[in-house]
């Protein structure tokens, strides 16, 4: 599953990043790597961008990049 | 002279950290050729001369981004003798991976454990003795607040700096996983054996060189092959393709979990953590502040409250320091002038001094911006601006963070401008700095007020309404095409940002960051409008010595008009002469107009004969409009009144300013035309979208530089006259 299909509340543990590039590789700098545990805030009040809790850090990810970061529960 | 950089994350209280070490003596400019702010302070401690840099704050050293290129050139190439990387201690897993990085370049280095005093609140628990010893580094804690942290970091940085002074490379132990320093050590192997890389190894340390080329690292690779021929080279190449293979990753990403784990390792025998967290108050805040309803709320009351202290606030001191020169060194210095050439005196008093007053103007609200831009910013605000926004900004292209110089533009341009200095990358910056002058600002308002007034009566607020949006269309459209082009185009399509911990900054460090700015755009963009304000003076001036009508100016209107025909407007030379004038402050129109239409040079500035009043009374009585100022600036600020600020000038305003006959001269300019109305509504439309103010022009240069100046000058230019000749003609059919 990916991370966009967290419920409000819920972690969950990375498994991949996928899609290689700029955005994954800034998504390790925050933190965001393979085996950490992450957990979903909330939706912006429009709906997208998303907040995540993950390694101390809170941040906000939009739902397009969130759906190439791979999870398990 | 020993030179300190500061290295640390985002909103781990780097700047406030090195506001307490340099104080006062902390000077704010740009790193050459990039709108990244360079913080610097030179100072002495001890008897020794010390040099502080505020490198940019960064998550990582990649070739990637501008600001983590600068953090890691200016650290290979000019040696600081001790780096600080400053630390938030209370989330230390993800600080450290930038501690990992730096290490890796192996220079003199100290942490400064910040925030320290937060760190015991949480009541965590660091065994700093293990801790240094793991990580090869030593280690002051830290909180700007308590100035004896602040001390003893400066005190061992210094001991450092002085202990490591001849050591070329440091070698400290990164503790990769064994199979990763394994083939680490077998290309390091293959390297020192290899000729080609003996000037490399002088350089640089054998263990960056061998991860740098590990990594794949784009900027380091360019490196070796344009400065030292190296291109292939094969051993790596093996190596990289059975890591990749291994670990099913690529190498960017072995390397960066590698570093994660390492860290992992030393936290795991170091670190005591409680039940507590560094983010259970911002939790809590967040519940509302980014609520579903409270969220949106609190947010237009934030932007309200903000735009109408920065506008109502500032307002009174804007016209207190335009009287302060017109009238109180204006009339000192035209008393000096008394006898001179006319000419001369005219360039002294309208033109430098006019010059300068129009600088000095924008003072009080270049304050007021960068107060609530830094507050905004360290308050941990800002980037739940770019939260609640993107979704909206993202529509026509930009990220969040470019609603505010969105919004101030409707105030004016020139804050707008400097504001997108809270947004990430140098192309989103320059688009929506580019797209602010399109945010009809309040200068604008006594023109519209003028033109509505004479053509439009009754219609005057919708006509008004109708350029604001035409103004934000106009803006969309131009995002739109610009995008495409190298120098406007993001690479950066994602909003991936931290929401950092809310913090309440100290007011010293926001009237610091605030003081610095001005007088860096006093001194860097003052320079540049004075110089055109005095060359637009000339053209006003010569060459028939002060009268309008046949000047340079004038004659510019009268020689160009016809290329404005199509335009509407451009059958009569004045307003085509005007546009000239507009770009001293676009209000300028009306008195411009008000001159050349009822042949009076002089008519705003009535001649009433002052009476005779000493030195001392004239001091008296600026101090106590300066009183009156900052008393109206109190009301002002409380009044939140927004709508105010929104008010086109009444008849009688433009008549003040403008001349009594100027609404009826501007009438008999298109009487009995029938297509008067369409002229006027394209006239307005041009000076809407034509070359912003020699202010805003200035921001522009000293914000982007010299190509962007140009790029604002060409697209306002060509913008404007093909939106006019567009709407003219179309409209004529229709009418």
């Amino acid at each position: 599953m990916n991370l966009t299909e967290l419920k409000r509340g819920e972690d969950a543990t990375i498994v991949k990043i996928g899609k290689v590039g700029e955005l994954k590789r800034r998504l390790i700098d925050l933190g965001v790597t393979a085996g950490e545990k992450i957990v979903f805030k909330r939706d912006a009040p429009l709906g997208d961008p998303q907040q995540y809790y993950i390694k101390g850090t809170s941040i906000a990810v939009r739902k397009e990049d969130a759906k190439n970061i791979e999870i398990k529960k | 002279m020993i030179k300190i950089a500061f290295a640390g994350n985002p909103n781990v209280g780097k700047s406030a950290l090195i506001n307490a070490m340099a104080g006062s003596k902390l000077k704010v400019g740009n790193w050459p050729g990039v709108t990244v702010e360079k913080k610097e302070a030179f100072f002495r401690y001890k008897d020794q001369d010390i040099q502080l840099i505020d490198l940019p704050g960064v998550y990582s050293l990649s070739p990637y981004s501008m600001e983590e290129v600068i953090t890691r050139d200016y650290i290979l190439e000019e040696n600081p003798d001790v780096i600080i990387n400053v630390v938030d201690s209370t989330n230390l897993e993800r600080n450290l991976y930038l501690t990992f990085l730096l290490k890796e370049l192996g220079k003199p280095m100290i942490i400064a454990l910040n925030l320290y005093d937060e760190f015991q609140k949480l009541e965590y628990k660091l065994d700093k003795k293990e801790f240094k010893q793991f990580l090869g580094l030593d280690m002051v804690p830290t909180s700007a607040l308590k100035k004896d942290g602040v001390i003893k970091l400066l005190d061992r940085s210094i001991e450092i700096a002085k202990e490591k002074k001849d050591v070329k490379h440091i070698k400290y132990e990164i503790g990769f996983k064994k199979e990763l320093e394994e083939d680490i050590k077998i290309l390091k192997e293959s390297l020192e054996n290899d000729s080609r890389f003996s000037p490399v190894l002088k350089e640089f340390s054998v263990d960056y060189v061998a991860i740098k080329i590990l990594e794949s690292d784009e900027k380091f690779l360019k490196r070796l092959k344009n400065q030292f021929d190296i291109e292939k080279i094969e051993k790596a190449e093996i190596l990289i393709k059975n890591i990749e293979k291994e670990y099913d990753e690529d190498i960017e990403t072995v390397f960066a979990e590698a570093r994660y784990g390492a860290i992992k390792g030393v936290l795991a025998k170091t670190l005591t953590t409680s039940m507590k967290t560094r983010l259970d108050f911002t939790d809590k805040v967040d519940k509302i502040l980014l609520n579903r309803f409270f969220g949106p709320l609190t947010f237009m009351i934030i932007m309200m409250v903000v735009f109408s202290i920065i506008f109502n606030g500032s307002g009174p001191y804007i016209d207190w320091v335009d009287g302060f020169i017109a009238d109180f060194v204006g009339k000192y210095v035209a008393n000096i002038m008394v006898g001179t050439a006319p000419w001369l005196n005219s360039l002294v008093v309208d033109g430098i001094l006019g010059g300068v007053g129009g600088v000095l103007v924008f003072v009080p609200l270049m304050v007021f911006l960068y107060f609530f831009m830094a507050l905004l910013e360290e308050s941990g605000y800002m980037s739940r601006v770019a939260f609640l926004m993107d979704k909206i900004m993202r529509g026509i292209g930009l990220n969040g963070k470019a609603f505010l110089p969105m919004i101030l533009g409707f105030g004016c341009t020139v804050p707008a401008i400097y504001s997108t200095r809270t947004l990430d990358d140098l192309p989103s910056k320059r688009l929506t700095a580019l797209m602010t002058p399109l945010m009809s600002c309040g200068a604008r308002l006594p023109v519209y007020a003028l033109f509505t007034a004479a053509f439009f009566g009754k219609q005057a607020g919708l006509v008004i309404f109708s350029l604001y949006g035409l103004g934000m269309l106009a803006a969309v459209i131009l995002g739109f095409i610009l995008k495409r082009f190298h120098y406007f185009k993001s690479e950066d399509r994602s909003l991936l940002i931290e929401l950092p911990p809310y913090r309440i900054p100290t007011l010293k460090l926001i009237l610091g960051s605030t003081f610095r700015r001005t007088w860096s755009y006093i001194k860097k963009a003052g320079t540049i409008i004075l110089g055109i304000l005095v060359i637009l003076w000339g053209l006003m001036y010569f060459p028939n010595g002060g009268d309008v009508q046949n000047s340079y100016i004038g004659k510019f209107g009268k020689t160009f008009a016809v290329i404005f025909e199509p335009t509407g407007f451009g059958n009569r030379w004045e307003t085509v002469a005007a546009i000239p004038p507009s770009l001293v402050a676009k209000e300028v129109v009306v008195g411009f107009m008000g001159q050349v239409l009822q042949n009076d040079t002089d008519n705003n500035e009535a001649e009433e004969l002052a009476e005779e009043t000493s030195f001392s009374e004239d001091l008296v009585g600026q101090i106590s409009a300066f009183k009156d100022a900052t008393v109206d600036s109190f009301k002002g600020m409380i009044s939140m009144d927004v709508a105010g600020l929104f008010a086109a000038p009444s008849e009688e305003e433009v008549k003040e300013e403008g001349g009594e006959g100027v609404i009826t001269a501007l009438q008999n300019l298109w009487a009995d035309d029938p297509l008067a109305k369409l002229r006027a509504y394209s006239y307005l439309l041009f000076i809407l979208m034509v070359i912003p103010c020699v202010v805003a022009l200035g921001a522009f240069f000293q914000e982007f530089g010299l190509k962007m100046f140009g790029i604002v000058l060409l697209t306002y230019t060509v913008v404007p006259y093909f939106v006019s000749v567009i709407f003219f003609q179309i409209g004529k059919l229709f009418y």
